[in-house]
């Protein structure tokens, strides 16, 4: 911690404040409760804890063994592909089980028709592949991110002595390392916290039962102490994004960025190879909305989910913009942070690598104390205490980018510091403004484990009403509500874009 | 003198869009000879230095190096291919590997004694020996542009392009790093091909001077 300067840390701690309320309220229930030693996990619990870590492990080494040799391709060649990918990145993990369920049912009746023998897609392997191929999208993502850190002439020097394989092996995995070990221990950590996937297929997850425990006990203290494990699993991915940002800071210059061209990337073998792998998590979902497609079925669900739909909206686009404008302020604070940062960046990170159902919980605490009319506010304060660390880490990662001489030369040229702060600070962040705003309003669309719990009686989202419906199955009403919802993201994703574009030109101009 | 080294190229063009950068570029460098390419920022000199290296793929015209075609309209070599070594603008060390690892992997595809023996060779030349555990953020820029060159000169290739290897250096740093050419060029008598906007770097450093002159470029910037 910075003792010279503790207010810097208050004040951040102030900021991030909204996100750690229902964190820090769930940690003042259980210190009430007092029956902390009941949560601890007996020896099954600990099993339970193993096959589930090793599960995620799985997950995360098949997402990214997909994920890594695809990003390389895409920033290769790019074109058409990256909406491919966006799109695949909003399709919720149960409708890859449900779409991959409906392929394994399809080739099994194919099976039997030559009298071969009957293919059960069920357990443990079936958990795994489909979730796999569920992070995947986010794998891919995560490591183009990783891959455009690494300045092109670097791999340009190393081509010079080395063939491309080469180069790319030792040079580019190499630099590019700590960054796509965050991201494959942030699928591990997501994965770890799933059990929407792994109940789908019957197999036992750890965080399925933290919310059993929950729904049958109520007893806060013991869900914290259950939970205590997935915050240990989470320590190496605290320790590599501070010391990540601390990479960033100083020597990264935000220059542009360029594909990975001339790498031999570029072959139609390739090209091939890589839109079979970038489509791969398209394909199940798509056989699912395929073999599902009724249109009047399909209007009349999303006639029938227009409230849903209208309240997810609103509750979406509020939490976004109030996590982007806290998110600037809190990311402002924290790139002025030296020593505190990795304590304050490790409490943010806490309510994103807890299970959703517990923030939920002390959000359900303190709408106890609050009065009845602001019912409202839990799925707000539930989504906020997510999305507002997405949303400044993008934006601490974009300031950090920042070339220093730009903002240097602004301070020489004399000018006031509103110009500086419309005309030099505002159009550097609103590309990372934008990309929060989309991820934070993808987010909270999507959210449902730990909407459920705080949603005021009466009220549904359209997540939560599609994680309703799933309990029928796969129906024309599951896949117009999927349609909607990757829809509805997307668009948000492409308006994002282009208002990103456009600002940045009009402020630019002016 | 070798003649293995000496290098051709002929009707060089390239365009970047709409803007021609090279027109019908012709450079003939002798074997172990070196040349100066002198011309104002923006001309087209790093863009010609990029496409002999490989590292940009010309339009049209051809290049050789020796009895070596590096590239002609049916041929054309990887840049790992070509046996050349380049000192870029910056000095490019790869963060993550320590000074000696960034010049061994220079040499990384011959023999492991052998490629020992080329890295302590480069690094002794060049004075960085002990600066081998070092990672590149913990160099000074003069040392980071000797390890560069460190590492261009371990391979011993026939071709050394140099990209303004002096740019953004203060005066004693300039003049460690023309020492260390100089130190360079006597060990290892490659063909040097420098790149720069300086009149004297370029005295200072080459037998022979070429005026660039970017035809192409300057119309199309009137334009």
């Amino acid at each position: 911690m910075n003792f010279r300067r503790p207010t810097g840390f208050v004040v951040g701690f102030a900021l991030a404040l909204p996100a750690l309320l229902p964190v820090l309220s769930l940690v003042a229930w259980s210190c009430a409760a007092g029956s902390f030693a009941k949560g601890i996990p007996s020896l099954e619990g600990w099993m339970l804890l193993a096959r589930t870590a090793v599960l995620a492990l799985g997950t995360a080494l098949l997402a990214c063994g997909l994920g890594i040799p695809a990003a390389l391709r895409l920033l290769a060649i790019r074109r058409w592909r990256f909406p491919v990918l966006l799109a695949t990145l909003l399709i919720p993990p149960t409708i890859h089980g449900l779409g991959w369920a409906s392929v394994a049912a399809q080739f099994g009746a194919l099976m039997r028709t030559v009298g071969g023998p009957d293919l059960v897609f069920q357990g443990t392997f079936a958990a795994l592949w489909v979730n796999g191929i569920a992070f995947a999208p986010l794998a891919i993502g995560l490591s183009a991110a990783a891959f455009l850190q690494v300045d092109p002439a670097l791999l340009e020097a190393a081509r010079l002595f080395q063939p491309a394989p080469r180069a790319i092996r030792r040079i580019l995995l190499g630099i590019a390392a700590p960054y796509l070990t965050i991201g494959f221990l942030l699928i591990f950590i997501l994965s770890l916290q799933d059990f929407t996937v792994p109940a789908l297929f019957s197999v036992p997850a750890y965080a399925m039962g933290i919310f059993a425990r929950f729904a049958a006990e109520r007893d806060p203290a013991a869900l914290a102490a259950q939970a205590l494990p997935l915050i240990l699993a989470a320590l190496p991915l605290f320790f590599l994004v501070s010391r990540a940002w601390k990479r960033l800071s100083g020597n990264q210059i935000g220059g542009p960025v360029q594909p990975l061209g001339g790498l031999g990337l570029g072959s139609p073998v390739t090209k091939l190879f890589a839109d079979l792998w970038i489509c791969l998590p398209a394909l199940a979902p798509l056989l699912l909305l395929g073999l599902s497609f009724d249109i009047t079925r399909w209007r009349t669900a999303v006639e029938r989910a227009l409230p849903d739909l209208g309240y997810s909206l609103e509750l979406a686009a509020l939490a976004s913009v109030v996590a982007v404008v806290l998110g600037a302020l809190l990311a402002r604070q924290m790139d002025r942070m030296k020593r505190a940062l990795p304590l304050l960046a490790t409490l943010c990170l806490i309510p994103l690598v807890l299970p959703s159902v517990l923030p939920s919980i002390g959000v359900l605490k303190l709408m106890q104390i609050l009065p009845p009319e602001w019912e409202d506010a839990g799925p707000f304060l539930a989504a906020l205490c997510r999305v507002l660390p997405i949303a400044a880490f993008i934006l601490l990662t974009a300031r950090r980018r920042r070339d220093p001489g730009l903002l240097d030369a602004a301070r020489l040229l004399g000018r006031s510091p509103r110009q500086r702060f419309l005309r030099i600070h505002v159009p550097m962040l609103v590309p990372a403004a934008a990309a929060a705003m989309v991820a934070a309003f993808t987010f909270t669309m999507g959210e449902c484990a730990g909407m459920i719990l705080v949603l005021p009686p009466g009220r549904s989202t359209l997540a939560t009403r599609l994680f309703n419906l799933l309990h029928y199955g796969a129906g024309p009403d599951v896949a117009a509500l999927s349609t909607l919802l990757s829809v509805l993201s997307g668009a948000a994703a492409a308006l994002a874009v282009w208002a990103a574009k456009r600002g940045t030109r009009w402020r630019m101009r002016s | 003198m070798n003649p293995t080294n000496a290098l051709e190229v002929r009707e060089l063009h390239k365009k970047y869009g709409d803007v021609t950068v090279l027109a019908g570029v012709d450079l003939d460098v002798p074997a172990s000879g070196s040349i100066a390419i002198l011309g104002p920022t923006g001309c087209g000199k790093s863009t010609l230095l990029r496409c002999i290296a490989g590292l940009e793929e010309p339009d049209r015209g051809s290049i050789r190096l020796g009895d070596r075609w590096l590239w002609q309209k049916s041929q054309s070599l990887q840049p790992s291919e070509r046996n050349i070594a380049m000192v870029f603008q910056q000095p490019s060390l790869w963060p993550h590997l320590t000074v000696r690892h960034n010049i061994s992997f220079a040499v990384s595809h011959l023999p492991h004694h052998e490629a020992t023996e080329r890295t302590h060779w480069a690094m002794n030349l060049l004075g960085v020996a002990s600066l081998a555990h070092r990672h590149p953020a913990e160099l000074s820029g003069g040392q980071a542009r000797r390890v560069a060159l460190a590492r261009a000169l371990a391979p011993q290739t026939p071709l050394l392009l140099l990209d303004e290897p002096l740019v953004n250096l203060d005066p004693d740093s300039r003049k460690a790093t023309q020492e260390a050419i100089h130190i360079a060029r006597k060990a290892h008598p490659a063909t040097l091909l420098l790149v720069t906007h300086d009149r004297g770097e370029a005295e200072e450093l080459c037998e022979g001077i070429w005026p660039f002159k970017a035809k192409a470029a300057l119309n199309n910037s009137d334009r």
